[in-house]
């Protein structure tokens, strides 16, 4: 069998001490979609930037192996881990509006990506610019093409980005919070185009959203996160039915679902008392301090994950233990 | 199309219409000075203090030693505006590699730039500046250089806020995950967009030079070899009683350009900076 497409293993990300993200495993395999989801703070944004190894100073990635395609990339130089990014992983960011250079059109940055890691004349840079924005369905891609980014909308900025992205067939595309900053319609729109990207040209997708409701539909797999850690993972529909984890119980409770007829209606949703903040220096589970069913046992030790299905693994020996006993969700 | 916007808010300023028409008279002078006056300005021509109007061969009238004031007006522009531009020029080479490479990279290099700017701050600029030309010979050459070597601290401080800004925003990280290098991503994805507050300073940055080469020549550090509207001024001073009108003219026209530049970055201000709303 293939190698997996990104695995990371035993990966830490610090700050001076301070564990953004802790011994985190992670696997994505050739042609799937992972979601990590989390609230802000638990080291989604961290984890996709350690993969490109552009976590800002003074971070510094630790951890067995990072491995793209079976490449190990944190002994790489940063010339050769250059060369990489672009053509094999490449990222796009949670606000259109800020991420396309002022000052250029549209067309000359695609241009630019491609001439970055392609020896190609311009005008053959300029032509597969312009199949790139039709690719990303941008209506008149000629037009588009000597627009400054001002002139467009953000759902088109956005896929302006993507164009960038794609630019040069990248086997891994990392989506950071792709749509947070979009219209419900647009967001939906974009994701779609995500998801045809991804089949046409043979990409992995790691999605970083803290929203539920685009993990259902556009997940193959889920990983939650919290405070660093990954506290559970499963096939979206496993989630949904049967939660283990106290945290990803806590994140469904606080959701909207219309089609099962919750809505604001029906009363306060409820919360997750505290924040991640209060949980950054703990020992034992990371979650112990906000958790409802907290044993005195959970603030000594950190639970492993173990598998407690089919490709389901969680980290909640409490829940487990209990499981018969523990109130259904909603 | 930003450009011919920007241009289009130049045009619709009188400021900077008045302003870029004076610029240009002054450039075409000083670019003429050899076919309007052929010979050396020091040249002894006429008997001297003539007043201006007294005789229509000297339309500005003679110095002390009978030479022409239109002249020396004339070829002054030149020196003036060479060395304006140029130390300007200097000025920013040093200014934007100093400000850009502390504003890119942080860490050690941006506290050891920053304190070394700031050490060239703590000295007054015009005294630092005598101290030098006193050491160097002064020639129009040396004068440049000089005049570069006191004023660039502005620029790199103006330059490392901006790329210190720019550098955190999202279009420069999404550059990085393209793998563009750093000198690419510095000159080419930053630097545009830090320009605008640098062109503005630059119009006052050439005004000052004018300034301080000047200042220079009326205190007799300048270039004894050529005249300049500061060296007219120098002589005009022992006869200011007599002969106002010698150092009159001279300052005058120092006047009319630092002016000149004045508006025009002014008006590039208006046009440039966005904070201001003009769109």
């Amino acid at each position: 069998m293939n190698p997996p497409l990104l695995e990371l293993r035993d990966i830490t990300v610090s700050f001076r001490g301070h564990e953004a993200v802790r011994g985190l495993n992670l696997t994505l395999h050739h042609g799937e979609t992972l979601a990590l989801v989390g609230e802000s703070g638990c080291g989604k944004s961290t984890t996709a930037l350690a993969v490109i190894r552009l976590v800002p100073r003074p971070g510094r990635i630790t951890g067995a192996a990072m491995l793209l395609d079976g490449l190990d990339l944190l002994p790489l130089p940063i010339a050769a881990m250059r060369r990489l990014r672009g053509t094999q992983v490449a990222m796009i960011f949670q606000e259109p509006m800020t991420s396309l250079n002022p000052v250029m059109t549209v067309g000359r940055q695609i241009v630019e990506a491609i001439r970055q890691h392609r020896t190609v004349s311009h005008a053959t840079a300029r032509t597969q610019a312009i199949e790139l924005l039709d690719l990303v369905r941008i209506p008149d891609p000629a037009r588009c093409f000597d627009n400054f980014p001002q002139r467009l909308s953000g759902g088109m900025r956005q896929r302006v980005m993507i164009a960038i992205a794609v630019a040069c067939r990248p086997k891994l595309l990392i989506a950071d919070e792709p749509t947070t900053a979009l219209d419900v319609t647009v967001q939906a729109q974009i994701l779609d185009l995500l998801q045809s990207l991804k089949r046409q040209l043979g990409m992995g997708l790691l999605l970083i959203t803290h929203d539920l409701g685009v993990v259902t539909q556009w997940a193959d797999r889920v990983a939650v996160m919290y405070a660093g850690r990954k506290v559970e993972e499963a096939t979206p529909a496993v989630l949904f039915e049967q939660p283990i984890h106290p945290y990803t119980r806590g994140l469904l409770g606080a959701t909207l679902w219309p089609e099962a007829a919750r809505t604001y209606r029906d009363g306060r949703l409820p919360e997750i008392p505290g924040s991640v903040v209060s949980a950054a220096a703990a020992s034992g589970c990371v979650f112990a301090p906000r958790c409802s069913l907290v044993q005195p046992e959970c603030r000594i030790n950190e639970p492993p994950l173990t598998e407690v299905g089919t490709d389901h693994l969680a980290a909640c020996p409490i829940v487990l233990h209990a499981r018969p006993h523990v109130p259904a969700l909603c | 199309m930003q450009r011919s916007g920007t241009l289009w808010l130049l045009l619709r300023n009188p400021n900077a219409l008045v302003g870029g028409l004076l610029l240009l008279v002054i450039v075409a002078m000083a670019a003429a000075a050899s076919l309007l006056y052929p010979d050396d300005p020091s040249d002894m021509v006429a008997q001297p203090f003539m007043w201006p109007g007294q005789d229509a061969a000297y339309p500005l009238g003679t110095d002390n030693m009978g030479r022409d004031v239109a002249a020396g007006i004339v070829h002054g522009a030149r020196i003036s505006l060479a060395i304006g531009f140029a130390s300007t020029a200097i000025c920013l080479l040093l200014g934007i590699a100093v400000g850009a490479l502390a504003g890119y990279f942080g860490g050690w290099l941006d506290d050891a730039l920053s304190r070394l700017t700031e050490l060239f701050q703590t000295i007054p600029p015009f005294l630092f500046l005598i101290v030098l030309v006193a050491i160097a010979t002064p020639t129009v050459a040396t004068i440049t250089l000089c005049i570069g070597v006191v004023s660039w601290p502005t620029i790199a401080r103006l330059v490392r806020a901006e790329f210190r800004a720019l550098r955190r925003r999202e279009f420069v990280q999404a550059a990085e995950t393209l793998g563009y290098s750093h000198a690419r991503i510095a000159l080419q994805e930053i630097l545009p967009n830090a320009l605008p507050p640098v062109i503005v300073t630059t119009s006052v940055l050439v005004a000052t030079a004018i300034l301080n080469e000047s200042a220079l020549s009326f205190l007799g550090l300048g270039d004894p070899n050529v005249v300049s509207w500061g060296t007219m001024i120098g002589t005009g001073r022992e006869v200011l009683r007599t002969a106002w009108y010698l150092t009159a003219i001279p300052g005058a026209a120092i006047v009319i350009t630092v002016l000149a530049l004045n508006l025009v970055g002014e008006a590039l201000n208006d046009a440039l900076n966005p904070r201001l709303g003009v769109e």
